[in-house]
């Protein structure tokens, strides 16, 4: 993948996160509970 | 080498899609009505403004957490609360750490004099002023509550763990806010 299409890439994805998270019922909520378990899991 | 190139390219993109969301959602939420768990909120509107005379705050022992709110600069988080001797009790640890200066900013605002604020416990708002009290026998009720409800210590708390709570108060790595009524 060229560094061109790459950048692409990642800015669709950035694009369509946060599209998600703002305007998608249920989408924030689920990042953060992902979020949640993951630092329950980790803490020590 | 093609491997490792591809292998870096996933692990960017996956940093580059969890920073945004995590800067949006804090975003989202400094707008909120309250707080979530992770993330600060904004100014608390919804429920009822409680007026009259103090209520009995012995009902918080069996309430883990709630919501508090500063109104300078207007923002609200959700914190440990605790009860003694009729008074409640809000307590910011870390606060001798490089890390508890970057996240408790709030702690650092009330104590320079922007200590007026909004509690909400069930739905109820309540109007305080965070008042920092860093020494004296009221603090012994408060290390002995922060221990068994907290800290895991068996109640009533024995005075080991009493002195050893009240250390840290008193060091200055946590810091105890009375929310008086305003």
């Amino acid at each position: 993948m060229t560094l061109r299409n790459y950048c692409l890439l990642c800015s669709a994805g950035s694009i369509v996160t946060v599209l998600a998270i703002l305007y998608v019922p249920g989408v924030a909520d689920t990042f953060e509970s992902i979020l949640l378990l993951f630092l329950m899991t980790n803490a020590n | 080498m093609k491997t490792i190139k591809i292998i870096g390219q996933v692990v960017g993109f996956i940093v580059v899609i969890f920073v945004m969301a995590l800067v949006t959602l804090r975003f989202q939420y400094s707008k909120a009505d309250g707080p979530s768990i992770l993330f600060p909120g904004g100014e608390m509107t919804s429920g009822e403004l409680h007026t009259g005379p103090e209520p009995d705050w012995s009902f918080t022992d069996e309430i883990f957490t709630v919501d508090l709110q500063l109104n300078e600069p207007m923002a609200s988080r959700r914190i440990f609360i605790i009860e003694s001797e009729g008074k409640i009790y809000v307590v910011s640890g870390y606060m001798r750490s490089f890390l508890g200066r970057l996240w408790k900013e709030w702690a650092f605002e009330a104590d320079a004099g922007n200590n007026e604020g909004v509690l909400r416990i069930n739905g109820i708002r309540y109007p305080r002023r965070l008042v920092r009290i860093s020494e004296g026998d009221e603090l012994n009720g408060v290390a002995a509550k922060l221990a068994t409800k907290y800290g895991g210590a068996q109640a009533p708390a024995s005075d080991e763990a009493i002195r050893n709570t009240k250390a840290s108060f008193e060091s200055g790595n946590t810091w105890v806010f009375e929310l008086q009524p305003r």
